[in-house]
């Protein structure tokens, strides 16, 4: 696996899919108004075959790997939320497999003023229960956004640009006023998660957390809770022709072995398994092997409290740590092989991230010599103990850190892994009572998205890291968040990542991994989408 | 996990001493004999085969658990092989998914089980023989507020308070133990209370009364000698309950804390690679096996020798999934 | 008996007290409450959006007086509405129960059906070899997890036969065939720990009352083996098998929490362990009320059926 190459791989596949050059690519994401122009091999896999024409008709089922556990348009925060979810709604934009920015109920957008932006609707676009979508109902579809109603939270407005207001400017057209310049909006329009639209007075008229209207390619029959999403198509669906299946089902099958099971006795469609349980299926006949990056990286987060003095609090000893860690064996030993090197924007996402090389070779170098050196200039050349909290499931995480504390030992460090399960794990992470946690991060709507935390008026720095300044950062941040010329802030984006290696490190990027989805061969045209959701099953037609 | 625990129901009264099963303590049935008991053929007794066979099997891996390491020097966590090697010389075991060689933490795992085992156990014992001794001695109103708080730990759904206890003392493997501890105390409880009720009707109770002695002293010196016998019974079948309790724990990450090695965290991770790597899950799966039969035979023998006039029956409806 | 029954049903009520009491303060004290679930770590939230969210859910009040509301709808049957997927809570259970009483059942009635038979053989052709051999099965059905045994065999069917069975709960009254071939599998890998119990049960007391001085006159008078070891040895037998059944409906309730999750299940032990991982307080409340009642109950039923299988014993 050449993941040196892993940003040239991703750009010529990309060339080679569209017919454009790396400039031509990076330029086009600038065209889309400043938004962020994400690059994913999304259908590496499945482009090496021969396109046969696509067929209408047949079923789906898909296995779940989590329950949804709501189907609620707005405020869901789990990913699974939107796994049970995604087929049934639209927003005003979308990303092609590729992560490229187009439109969705949106026909065209023109933008005012860098306060302003105009979206003129597509006419004729109707929801599942005939109604046609209007200006009206995107008006109400933004106002539930900007405070979701449970059983949807207000956690999500972290990832909401700065709307302050819309306006029906007529039945088609929206217009979307910001209270400051705000270079996220395209990027968390097109990521769809929080900003469907639906009709109006939807939450009145029925049970958001179970029931549902919308604009997407499948129609929703039933969501029954730890069982299933049942779908039927949109026969009125506004991209012509499809979707091609007639029936969807997403099955809640929490259990791997389960869906290994499941899979090879024909009884589901597809699922995603992890690398291990993915090499079985590699060559068999049957089924076929889907892989691709996705944006849940791995991270190692330290608190940085006042009043305490931790070992960490001492730059040398953060960077030692990271010079200690051997990423290629975490790669090989959890994840068999296939992972890359990660930043703090994973690779993968557009031109944002730092590249493979320059992470490799100089920031995430596996240095022990450095790495002891370090801890001996500050003073810990005899190491200390430190918990170090993480996920009890699933289980890569405590494998990922029995291989960290194997590492750490080399420079005198004791890893005391606690895998803590995932409630208490996500309420001691947010109140900052952890000393070390081992983490993932996920898909954000805009590369802003992983470098909020970083802003000191945001309530998670007070709590994380409070002990640490750095102003030149900060300023960065924020910086990152106004500025709308793409070139300017693709600087900026690059020179804080380098910063945050080099100067903070209060958080360590580990690796980002590969996602792998086996398919029955019936299954066509399916891949595996960058942003962790089923996207694919959007295009998908069956044998 | 679920705990199952020998059961039965104090309300139940057995007009017929001798037959019994009903109250649950099946190992009770006829009753424990009182007072001294007769030394003659002790000696006998003690070469029962199957408590022989099973003190070995527990001998030995109590032996494997203390001097493994020193024998087998190989280094449980290390991580340097490849992984899912199957057996061979250099790894007679194998390695499991990181690399680890699998007789190192076998023999590791022996001494985390047993911890498991013996340390819950106890746990268990002790709370229980406090409620059933005094449920059983006082009676009325202290036994029946006794016996309710029995009713709802058995009603407790064992998962749930395994969770509590690790998000609230924090996740590992104290905590596990604590809460398996827990989860078996009203069985003990129940069990003892049983016994205590049943000897509180034999004449040398009140004697003992009689002679002044205090609440204390009854307990202690009568009726705790006389519950020996069935309790002994139980202590080697929890002890294997445990053991199949932590694995269930494990399942969900909630057991014995990485990178460490027990038996059960082993048979758990092993799932995911029955059919690649096999011999992840047969090893620690033979280990559990020999040591529940071991802990058996040996609580089989050791009822011969305490309480003779019991049939050679074997054990008392407990343990665990 | 009618006297009998009232008193152990008025017994109920301070144990459903009680054992809600202490769920409700449990989950309580589990850290991260439904906002730090609703919110999954990501911590943009102030406290004033989190304040906002706990009075929406009546989590703001004093303890008592939120425990007060929750129990004084309980009576009412209204167990209120799921946090997380706001679908009242008794509709989930409703859905949940049948799945789990069917896999619990057929679990202990696979368990009696295997159990009592070895029992009885290993009894009577005692230390012959077929007596070692159902004694060892009986020793692997406790060593083995039924987690472990329900994937064994879910990835040996599927491999050997191509065949899974359906995920998705059939009801019985839909196509029964379907329901028993969904259940099965699960059932039987429940089933193996009680059978290796009821197994050694039935095995012990069929070799004590076997001994006793009465049926050894029996067998001196001529009275055929067979007719002894069946009228005799067995009625005593059933006795302790009433018992582990009995208490085994209550254990496996919740249980079987994790062979539902492997077989794809949604029963009561599955939505149990959900429940707490989304701090689903309602949810949990009504469930291990649920399952305190039905071991309660059960137990109940045992003592009923004793008295009906051993006329010495008598309901005070």
């Amino acid at each position: 696996m050449s993941e040196e190459l892993i940003d040239e791989e991703l750009v010529e596949f990309e060339s080679k899919r569209t017919g454009l050059t790396r400039q031509q690519l990076l330029a086009r994401g600038v065209g889309v108004a400043a938004a962020a122009a994400l690059t994913g091999s999304g259908a590496a896999l499945a482009a090496g075959e021969a396109a046969p024409k696509p067929k209408r008709g047949g079923r789906l089922t898909w296995a779940l790997e989590q329950d949804p556990v709501h189907i609620a348009p707005f405020g869901g925060i789990l990913t699974s939320n939107h796994w049970g979810k995604e087929f049934m709604y639209d927003s005003l934009l979308e990303w092609d497999a590729n992560l490229n920015v187009r439109g969705a109920l949106a026909a065209s957008w023109k933008v005012i003023n860098n306060k302003t932006v105009d979206f003129t609707l597509k006419r004729g676009v109707r929801f599942h229960n005939g109604k046609e979508v209007t200006a009206a109902d995107c008006k109400y579809s933004f106002d539930l956004q900007a405070s979701p109603p449970p059983p949807g939270s207000v956690a999500v407005l972290g990832q909401f640009p700065k709307i302050e207001r819309t306006q029906v400017m007529s039945k088609y057209v929206i217009r979307i006023h910001l209270s400051k310049p705000d270079a996220t909006l395209f990027g968390y329009l097109a990521w769809s998660r929080y900003s469907p639209i639906v009709p109006q007075g939807m939450y009145n008229d029925l049970n958001p957390a179970r029931q549902g209207i919308g604009t997407g390619p499948f129609r929703l029959v039933r969501y029954t809770p730890n069982d299933a999403v049942e779908y039927t198509r949109n026969p009125n669906f506004w991209r012509k022709g499809l979707p091609y299946l007639d029936h969807l089902t997403l099955k809640v099958l929490p259990d791997e072995q389960t869906r290994v099971a499941a899979l090879r006795a024909g009884a589901i469609d597809g699922a995603t398994l992890s690398p291990d349980a993915a090499r079985q299926f590699a060559g068999q006949r049957g089924f076929r092997v889907l892989k691709n990056y996705t944006a849940a990286f791995r991270e190692l987060q330290f608190t940085l409290k006042t009043g305490e003095n931790k070992p960490w609090h001492d730059l040398r000893v953060r960077k030692a740590v990271n010079h200690a860690l051997n990423r290629q064996e975490m790669i090989n030993k959890v994840y068999g092989g296939n992972g890359a090197f990660s930043g703090h924007v994973p690779p993968g996402y557009g031109p944002w991230p730092l590249t493979q090389k320059e992470l490799r070779t100089k920031y995430e170098r596996f240095d022990l010599p450095l790495a002891r050196r370090l801890m001996q200039q500050a003073g810990r050349q005899r190491g200390f103990d430190v918990t170090m909290t993480t996920f009890s499931t699933p289980a890569d995480f405590a494998a990922l850190a029995s291989v960290m504390r194997e590492q750490l030992k080399r420079i005198n460090i004791d890893l005391n892994i606690e895998a803590q399960e995932p409630g208490t794990f996500a309420a001691r992470n947010g109140t900052g009572s952890f000393e070390w946690d081992l983490t993932a991060r996920g898909m954000r709507g805009d590369v802003n998205g992983y470098t909020a935390e970083f802003n000191p008026s945001n309530g998670i720095y007070m709590r994380w890291y409070p002990a640490y300044r750095n102003v030149s950062m900060w300023r960065r941040v924020g910086a990152l968040q106004v500025t709308l010329d793409h070139s300017k802030r693709l600087a900026i984006a690059k020179a804080l990542q380098r910063q945050l290696l080099d100067e903070a490190l209060v958080q360590v990027p580990l690796i980002a991994v590969q996602k792998f989805q086996v398919v029955r061969s019936r299954v066509r045209n399916m891949y595996v989408s960058f942003s962790d959701f089923n996207t694919g099953i959007r295009n998908v037609w069956v044998d | 996990m679920s705990i199952i625990r020998p059961e039965g129901e104090e309300h139940v009264a057995l007009e017929a001493a001798g037959v019994s099963a009903a109250d649950g303590a099946a190992v009770l049935t006829d009753g424990p004999v009182p007072g001294r008991r007769r030394s003659r053929s002790r000696w006998a007794r003690w070469r029962n085969p199957i408590g022989l066979i099973g003190a070995g099997i527990v001998g030995f891996n109590v032996l494997v658990a203390l001097l493994g390491r020193t024998v087998y020097g190989v280094d449980p966590d290390a991580q340097p092989a490849e992984r899912l090697l199957p057996p061979s010389w250099a790894n007679p075991m194998g390695t499991d998914e990181l690399g680890r060689d699998v007789l190192a933490r076998i023999i590791h795992g022996a001494q985390v089980s047993l911890q498991v085992g013996v340390i819950s156990v106890s746990i268990g014992l002790l709370g229980g023989l406090i409620l059933g001794l005094l449920g059983g001695y006082f009676k009325g109103l202290i036994d029946s507020i006794l016996m309710r708080i029995v009713d709802m730990m058995f009603a407790f759904p064992g998962l749930v308070l395994a969770i509590v206890i690790a998000g609230l003392l924090g996740a590992n493997r104290r905590n596990a133990m604590i809460a398996i501890g827990v989860i078996i105390m009203p069985a003990f409880a129940r069990v003892v209370r049983a016994a205590v009720l049943e000897l509180m009707g034999f004449p040398f109770i009140e004697s003992a009364r009689a002679l002044g002695g205090g609440g204390l002293r009854i307990m202690t010196r009568h009726l705790l000698p006389n519950i020996v016998a069935p309790l002994t019974v139980m202590v080697s079948v929890y002890l294997s309950t445990a053991i199949l309790s932590e694995a269930a724990l494990s399942f969900l990450g909630l057991g014995t804390q990485p990178p460490e090695a027990s038996w059960g965290g082993m048979l758990n991770t092993s799932r995911q690679y029955l059919d690649i790597a096999p011999w992840l899950s047969i090893f620690p799966g033979a280990a559990i096996m020999v040591v529940v039969l071991g802990f058996n035979f040996l609580g089989d023998g050791l009822r011969d020798v305490l309480d003779p006039r019991i049939g050679p029956r074997i054990g008392g409806g407990v343990s665990t999934k | 008996m009618q006297q009998f029954l009232v008193r152990r049903l008025l017994l109920l009520v301070p144990t459903l007290i009680g054992m809600s009491l202490i769920v409700f303060l449990m989950v309580r004290l589990l850290p991260g409450d439904i906002v730090d679930i609703f919110t999954a770590g990501d911590t943009t939230i102030t406290d004033a959006q989190r304040h906002e969210i706990k009075e929406q859910l009546g989590l703001t009040g004093p303890l008592h007086v939120q425990y007060w509301e929750w129990a004084s709808g309980a009576v009412r049957g209204d167990f209120g509405i799921s946090y997380r997927n706001t679908t009242p809570v008794s509709e989930t259970l409703i859905d949940a129960i049948p799945i789990t009483l069917e896999l619990v059942f057929l679990g202990l009635f696979i368990a009696v059906l295997i159990g009592v038979p070895l029992g009885v053989i290993s009894a009577v052709r005692r230390d012959k070899g077929s007596d070692y051999v159902s004694r060892v099965a009986g020793l692997i059905g406790v060593s083995i997890p039924s987690f472990w045994l329900a994937t064994l065999l879910l990835l040996f069917t599927s491999r050997v036969f191509g065949w899974v069975p359906q995920f998705s709960y059939v009801s019985p009254l839909d196509d029964p065939v379907e329901n028993l071939k969904q259940f099965i599998m699960p059932a039987f890998a429940i089933s193996v720990f009680t059978m290796a119990i009821v197994m050694r049960m039935v095995r012990a007391t069929m070799l004590e009352v076997l001994n006793l001085d009465y049926i050894r006159t029996a067998r001196a008078k001529g009275v055929p083996r067979r007719k002894v070891v069946f009228k005799h040895g067995l009625r005593n037998a059933l006795i302790p098998v009433v018992t582990i059944v009995g208490f085994e409906v209550g254990v496996l309730m919740s249980g079987a929490a994790i062979v539902e999750i492997i077989f794809g299940l949604p029963g009561v032990g599955w939505n149990l362990l959900q429940a707490i991982f989304n701090r689903d307080y309602p949810l949990v409340q009504a469930t291990a009320v649920l399952l305190a009642t039905t071991f309660v109950v059960f137990n109940l039923l045992v003592d009923i059926i004793y008295s009906r299988l051993d006329p010495r014993i008598t309901l005070e």
